[in-house]
């Protein structure tokens, strides 16, 4: 069976852009990029069943706090997402598990950073 | 409406970690307006027992329902397959639902998910305060809204006690006294002076004593 | 799914190039064909921004009739503008385009890959039903100040029916600056706004009782309301006007009974300070927490060495400029800076809050100075500041009656990057000046200017077709908690009292799913990514 990867939710607007604009493509295939209109969309149960279905973690990405095009999407991610460490961390799971960043459309290299990241751990 | 929380996490584990099949059910009602025992909760705490009991190999088979309420019968209609072939049913609702689960389906394990705390409102998103305490001899006409029995950490019937500082209660800072409150609001009405009147000693048999509650309506009944 | 790839247009620019020649365009074709799809109606284009190109696009479009339209092309292909400009023009819904953005240098294999997945995603795309929107051409201006006037002003101009309200008993600029054809309710407020844009209803309370006037749009000018109601310090509000040592009034505007008074009026209020003192100390305050443009520094410094040089013989003054950080990025202020302090004008850079207090007949100033990094409390005789520097919070009635939302200084505009400089979070709703803390003069007039451009950005298409993609609330599940009410950016929920559900207004309604976020009964969802929809994306 396929190995399952991390998830990724990324915002239209920020990070899946700057998904788009990586100088190198291949880094995308450390995950599994879910776009959404705007981090607000994220659900505490979503995460939790990729978790359930076996993806080793979630990674939250969207744009920093007062540039969310939509006003406060990002601000309820940030609440959801600390919601989900901590229910993680009842349950005796890892909380690290399920983290969040914070990128602009340009922050392609950031992003980069960050995958390597993942390709690395998982080496 | 009642407003409740949920158990610690630990606490519900231990209670189901012994069923076989586990039915979670949910309430559409008032623990969904007050965030606690809603579709989306039920979906929450199903996913994190499931974590939980693979990470900690327990072989509990979880599933997910939600009803309208759990206090009429006739809502647990679509899910009376489900309860049945569960080996317990840990409820979401508030301890009305889980006892009236429990006796609508004679021998079934129903388990509370929530703990049960007040009637309350919404002071704003995210903020449940209680107001009533179900005393049965509702006597707000005298207190110009603000309910001694409720708000009032000793029921206090005839004036505030000694410990209130600034209007908070001595009990916990974060309380109105609920004294100062009846003050303040009969002083706004103009009506301070009827609270000269002494309110008798209160006749606790309508609600917090005399054995559980029972209302009847002939004229209602089928 | 090969059928209806085929329904669906592609208008591909290279961009004047940069995404590929005119020449390579027939390769991205030939690369779309070798992945199976034939497009039959392509339109080739490099320069599908420009007004020529979009004019060609246009009729070439319309020619061939398309059911769904795809773009690809540089960035501005995903503009939402551009897609509705070109969807208007050639009879298609809003929904039926897409766009898609080319990376140049990917090569033509890998821009037929994107314009694929495109294809597919439009292809896939549910079509939805579409609502035709009036828009009222009737605009409400609050506020009838300079700001508020220059909107009112270009609105009529503009040709739009213009209602302005003001607080005040009379205008602030008099009569003769109010143009024609508008109505002006005096000595009124705006209580509550109810609706959306496009058919808003707006509750004025006035002198002969309560008015409902409907409107497309709404302009908020007004700020504070004039000097008196600044808060620098807890518990000291009030205005007057101040007297000399006879007794006459001196025309300066005076802050809380103290001597404080605006920047403008310094020089004249400290010439009518009555003599007899041996030293005289003027303070100079500027906060630039509020990033104060360049000309308040600009005239602190040359005040500040006006008034410590040119004081009349045998009284000796002391100049103490507080600011946060002294801007002195062009030469002339960092010259202006230097003569400043070689007249003897002392500097202090401030940190944190700045505490103003009444002692004696004079103003202490209390406040942390970041250089000495000690506490200092300078007891200036007179105390100029800048307007700019006040925390200014806006009526919270007015907030609240109009549903927009303010910032942490109490202004009427979050502080998100988005909305500046004319937006709220309420569509249809716009601010500008005063109300979102913009109270020097041209800065404020320039943005009523842009404020009413943009209503008439709105309102002059009369018409608003919108596509009915919005939150759908299962009315069954809905236990009408408030939540997504409470929670929604933009207030396009509201609760159907005949569904006894809520219900998302698709006129203002942004499709960014946080209410499906919070909703604790899993009510809601929204068209375009279905639960079902991202469930499958993650199995």
């Amino acid at each position: 069976m396929e190995k399952k990867k991390i998830v990724a939710f990324c915002c239209e607007n920020s990070s899946l852009k700057a998904a788009e604009a990586l100088s190198d493509p291949s880094l995308l295939e450390a995950v599994e990029i879910v776009a959404l209109p705007c981090l607000g969309k994220i659900e505490i149960g979503l995460v939790l069943k990729c978790l359930e279905k076996g993806h080793p973690g979630v990674l939250v990405l969207g744009c920093p706090l007062d540039n969310c095009q939509y006003l406060r999407g990002n601000y309820r991610a940030v609440k959801r997402v600390e919601r989900v460490r901590q229910l993680l961390g009842e349950a005796g799971l890892d909380e690290s598990r399920v983290r969040m960043d914070f990128l602009s459309s340009l922050d392609s290299h950031r992003l980069a950073e960050i995958l390597q990241g993942i390709k690395r751990s998982e080496a | 409406m009642i407003t409740a929380v949920q158990k610690p996490f630990e606490e519900i584990y231990r209670m189901v970690e012994a069923s076989g099949k586990l039915l979670i059910l949910g309430c559409g009602t008032c623990v969904t307006v007050c965030m606690a025992g809603g579709e989306k909760e039920v979906g929450i705490l199903a996913s994190t027992l499931r974590l939980a009991c693979r990470e900690r190999g327990s072989s509990l088979e979880i599933e997910e329902a939600t009803i309208e309420r759990q206090c009429d019968r006739e809502f647990f209609d679509p899910v009376k397959a489900q309860v049945l072939g569960a080996d317990a049913v840990l409820s979401m609702a508030c301890g009305v639902g889980v006892q009236f689960c429990s006796e609508l389906f004679e021998g079934k394990r129903v388990l509370p998910a929530l703990n049960t705390r007040f009637y309350g409102t919404t002071v704003q998103q995210g903020l449940w305060s209680e107001r009533c305490a179900g005393c049965g001899t509702c006597v707000l006409d005298r207190f110009g809204g603000v309910c001694p029995v409720a708000r009032c950490a000793k029921s206090l019937l005839n004036g505030p006690c000694g410990g209130a500082q600034d209007g908070k209660c001595e009990v916990d800072k974060e309380i109105d006294c609920g004294w100062q409150l009846i003050y303040d609001r009969m002083s706004a009405l103009g009506l301070l002076d009827s609270l000269m009147e002494i309110q008798p000693v209160k006749d606790w048999s309508t609600g917090r004593d005399g054995g559980p509650g029972r209302i009847r309506r002939q004229d209602v009944e089928l | 799914m090969k059928e209806r790839l085929c329904e669906v247009g592609l208008a591909l620019c290279g961009c004047g190039g940069a995404l590929f020649s005119a020449a390579e365009a027939g390769k991205v074709l030939a690369a779309l064909k070798g992945a199976g799809v034939a497009v039959k109606q392509v339109l080739l284009s490099q320069s599908l921004c420009t007004a020529a190109g979009m004019e060609e696009a246009v009729s070439h479009l319309k020619d061939q009739g398309p059911a769904k339209l795809l773009f690809a092309g540089c960035s501005s292909s995903r503009r939402p503008g551009l897609l509705a400009n070109m969807a208007a023009r050639t009879c298609l819904s809003p929904g039926a385009t897409y766009g898609v953005t080319l990376r140049p240098g990917a090569g033509a294999l890998l821009h037929a890959a994107a314009i694929l997945r495109g294809l597919k995603a439009l292809a896939a795309r549910p079509a939805f039903q579409t609502r035709l929107i009036h828009l009222e051409q009737r605009v409400l201006v609050v506020g009838s100040g300079p700001a508020g006037l220059q909107s009112a002003r270009d609105l009529r101009a503009l040709g739009y029916e213009t209602v302005l309200v003001d607080q005040g008993v009379e205008t602030a600029s008099g009569s003769e600056g109010l143009p024609g054809g508008l109505i002006l309710y005096n000595g009124s407020r705006l209580a509550a706004l109810n609706g959306q844009l496009g058919s808003f209803k707006a509750l004025l309370e006035t002198p002969c009782g309560n008015r409902t006037v409907s409107c497309g749009a709404v302009v908020i000018t007004c700020g504070a309301g004039g000097v008196g109601r600044f808060e620098l310090v807890e518990g000291l509000l009030g205005s007057g006007s101040l007297t000399d040592g006879a007794g006459r009034p001196t025309g300066c505007t005076e802050l809380y009974g103290l001597p404080i008074v605006p920047l403008a009026e310094l020089a004249a209020f400290v010439g009518g300070l009555p003599r007899g003192k041996e030293t005289l100390t003027v303070g100079l305050l500027l906060d630039l927490v509020l990033d104060e443009p360049v000309s308040s520094m600009e005239e602190a410094l040359r005040l500040g060495r006006e008034l410590q040089l040119r004081g009349p013989q045998r009284i000796e003054r002391q100049v103490y400029l507080f600011c946060r950080e002294v801007k002195v990025s062009s030469l002339p202020l960092q010259g202006l800076y230097d003569e400043a302090r070689e007249a003897g004008v002392v500097f202090v850079q401030v940190e944190g809050r700045i505490g103003l207090e009444a002692e004696g007949r004079g103003v202490a100033v209390s406040c942390r100075d970041s250089v000495l990094s000690a506490e200092l409390r300078v007891l200036c005789d007179c105390l100029g500041v800048s307007p700019l520097g006040l925390s200014l919070a806006a009526d919270p009635v007015l907030a609240a009656g109009t549903g927009v939302a303010v910032d942490g200084l109490g202004q009427l505009q979050e502080n998100n990057i988005h909305l500046f400089p004319e937006l709220t979070n309420r569509p249809g709703v716009f601010v500008a000046g005063p109300g979102r803390g913009q109270y020097a003069l041209p800065q404020a007039l320039r943005e009523a200017r842009a404020a009413a451009l943009a209503v008439h950005r709105l309102l002059a298409q009369k018409h608003l077709e919108v596509e009915l993609a919005n939150a759908q609330v299962d009315a069954d599940k809905c236990a009408l908690c408030l939540a997504c009410v409470r929670s929604c950016p933009f207030k396009a929920m509201g609760v159907n009292r005949e569904k006894a559900a809520a219900e998302s207004y698709p006129e203002a309604c942004r499709r960014c799913g946080l209410c499906a976020g919070e909703c604790p009964a899993r009510a809601i969802e929204l068209p375009l990514h279905t639960d079902a929809a991202l469930l499958a994306l993650v199995d």
